[in-house]
């Protein structure tokens, strides 16, 4: 309850002053909001053109994936390279592997091995083609996440954020 | 500790959200408007409770939801501030059969908004029959009629 005052027969707690600025407020504030919502469409909340992105490393690795993702969403990071033999190496940095919870490699890798501050990765793949490499995971941290991707001494470095 | 915090976020944006919608917005004036509250309850449910669905968890939320409500409601009563902030104020906006444009515009009522509620409560059927009109903080219009008609 605020002030009670009179207007005219009637007793109010009616605010006029206090009542403008809140009207003040609320332009405000639904400018602030269509700001959000044009930078959800943008992507700014993942998928969308701020988000995706492609990152190369001189033609033999490229990875596509979002900047920004929400925690406990599905997403994917495709990774393109060009195969020099019969195995293919890719090495994922631990740290960021640590952040998100995989749930899919296709194709499957042949073996896994780790190493320190390295996770290794390694498929089969017909010799001379480009191959794509996907993985599905859901991010199970908040916040930034950094890592590496590596195929045979090319790396492509990976930033992503992650809405809580 | 992750409910809990999840509990307070939820709590204060749908506050502001609802605050700066204004009055008019979440008053449930046509069906759609019933609806809409509807599906907000239902993105907000997804929010709070996550993939978690443990009684620890509801019971949780539970909690701290009315907590935070009764916590509130104590600093309302100590202060007259912020309970202005937190429910605003009622605003006059019909006095005497006239109606004060600038406040009508603003809060987004028009005259047959204030017609029907002066059909609907007191068989009102025009605006020279109605004294005062307020919008009240719930967002729902109440009116006073003119001495002498109701009597």
């Amino acid at each position: 309850m605020g002030n009670v005052v009179r207007v005219g027969s009637l007793e109010i707690d009616q605010d006029l002053e206090f009542q403008r600025r809140e009207w003040r407020l609320e332009r405000v504030a639904w400018a602030f909001g269509a700001l959000i919502v044009l930078c959800a469409v943008g992507g700014l909340f993942g998928s969308g053109p701020l988000s995706s992105t492609e990152a190369g490393a001189g033609g033999r690795l490229s990875v596509g994936y979002e900047r920004f993702l929400r925690f406990g969403s599905h997403n994917r990071l495709t990774l393109r390279a060009e195969s020099g033999g019969p195995l293919l190496r890719v090495d994922v940095s631990s740290a960021y592997l640590a952040r998100m919870r995989l749930e899919r490699i296709v194709p499957q890798p042949r073996r896994v091995a780790t190493v320190p501050g390295w996770t290794q990765l390694e498929f089969e793949t017909a010799p001379g083609g480009p191959i794509e490499i996907l993985l599905d995971f859901e991010p199970s941290r908040r916040g930034a996440a950094a890592g590496t991707l590596r195929v045979e001494g090319a790396s492509v470095p990976v930033w992503q954020f992650v809405y809580p | 500790m992750e409910t809990v915090l999840r509990a307070c976020a939820i709590y204060v944006t749908l506050l502001v959200v609802l605050r700066v919608s204004g009055k008019r917005s979440m008053a449930q004036i046509t069906t759609f408007d019933f609806v809409l509250l509807l599906i907000i309850g239902e993105a907000t449910q997804q929010a709070l409770i996550g993939d978690d669905f443990s009684i620890t968890t509801g019971l949780l939320l539970i909690l701290t939801l009315v907590g935070i409500d009764m916590a509130l409601s104590l600093l309302q009563v100590r202060s007259p501030r912020l309970s202005r902030w937190l429910d605003g104020t009622p605003v006059v906006i019909l006095e005497n059969g006239r109606l004060l444009r600038d406040r009508l515009e603003k809060s987004r009522v028009d005259e047959s908004d204030i017609l029907t509620a002066a059909r609907e409560r007191h068989g009102l059927q025009r605006l020279d029959e109605i004294k005062y009109a307020v919008l009240e903080r719930s967002g729902g219009i109440s009116i006073i009629p003119k001495q002498g008609r109701d009597a």
